[in-house]
């Protein structure tokens, strides 16, 4: 299963890039298990994608991580939004 | 933060941009769109130059953002009745005493138009996807939303 992934804020600086295609495992198909499928690739990044406050933009929908995770996706990995 | 429509006749304006903007040429523009209003309130977010900040950058999730701030004026606009509401929001690298954002409203009276520029900004803090980090010569620090911001936007959508 093909996804894109967009990385923000602290996630970004600490994944090192801004977007990638990620290829998941077969067992991926939720954000919950993504979230921990991808802090076990990128340990580097995992405090930042620990945080409970850590939320998922799945199609452009604000996501709970229990969302369900298709082929196509485009998934943006969000720490706590700062506007104003 | 769905639910109820946005009046048909309600002017709505949203803009996401890298670009600084004159928050007293906005302001005095919008006033003259809403000719039909007796009230026009407003806030103007600056980047606070303290603590010797260099620069302030704002992240954003282009077309979502929009999205979700458009989904806000809009909901000011059916809770308060407004006749017209701007959102301008920078993204990108900002220097001390720069705006960063502005929100206005018009409403036929003060009180309509106080509480939903005072909405606008508490909610869109914490509900539309900006991200910003603060720069200084010491080293840079992503800012999280505090629980006073937390608690600003969950009165507003609490009352409901």
């Amino acid at each position: 299963m093909a996804i894109t992934l967009r990385y923000f804020a602290e996630v970004r600086d600490r994944v090192g890039r801004a977007s990638e295609t990620a290829d998941l495992p077969a067992g991926v198909r939720d954000g919950a298990a993504l979230i921990e499928w991808l802090a076990a690739r990128e340990p580097q990044a995992a405090e930042a994608l620990n945080r409970p406050s850590l939320r998922l933009i799945v199609n452009d929908e604000i996501s709970p991580l229990s969302a369900a995770i298709h082929d196509g996706d485009d998934i943006a990995v969000c720490p706590p939004f700062s506007g104003g | 933060m769905d639910g109820s429509p946005p009046r048909a006749d309600a002017r709505i304006i949203v803009t996401v941009q890298d670009a600084p903007f004159d928050p007293g040429a906005l302001l005095s523009g919008f006033c003259e769109t809403a000719a039909d209003c007796g009230a026009a309130a407003s806030f103007t977010g600056l980047v606070r130059g303290d603590g010797g900040l260099t620069a302030l950058e704002l992240q954003h999730l282009p077309r979502v953002t929009e999205t979700a701030l458009r989904r806000i004026a809009d909901h000011a606009a059916a809770r308060w009745g407004l006749r017209a509401a701007l959102i301008v929001h920078r993204t990108g690298r900002m220097a001390p005493g720069e705006a960063i954002v502005i929100v206005a409203a018009a409403a036929p009276h003060r009180r309509a138009a106080i509480s939903a520029a005072e909405f606008m900004i508490d909610v869109l803090k914490t509900e539309a996807p900006f991200w910003k980090k603060e720069i200084r010569p010491d080293g840079e620090k992503w800012i999280e939303p505090t629980e006073a911001d937390a608690g600003a936007a969950a009165r507003w959508l609490e009352k409901e």
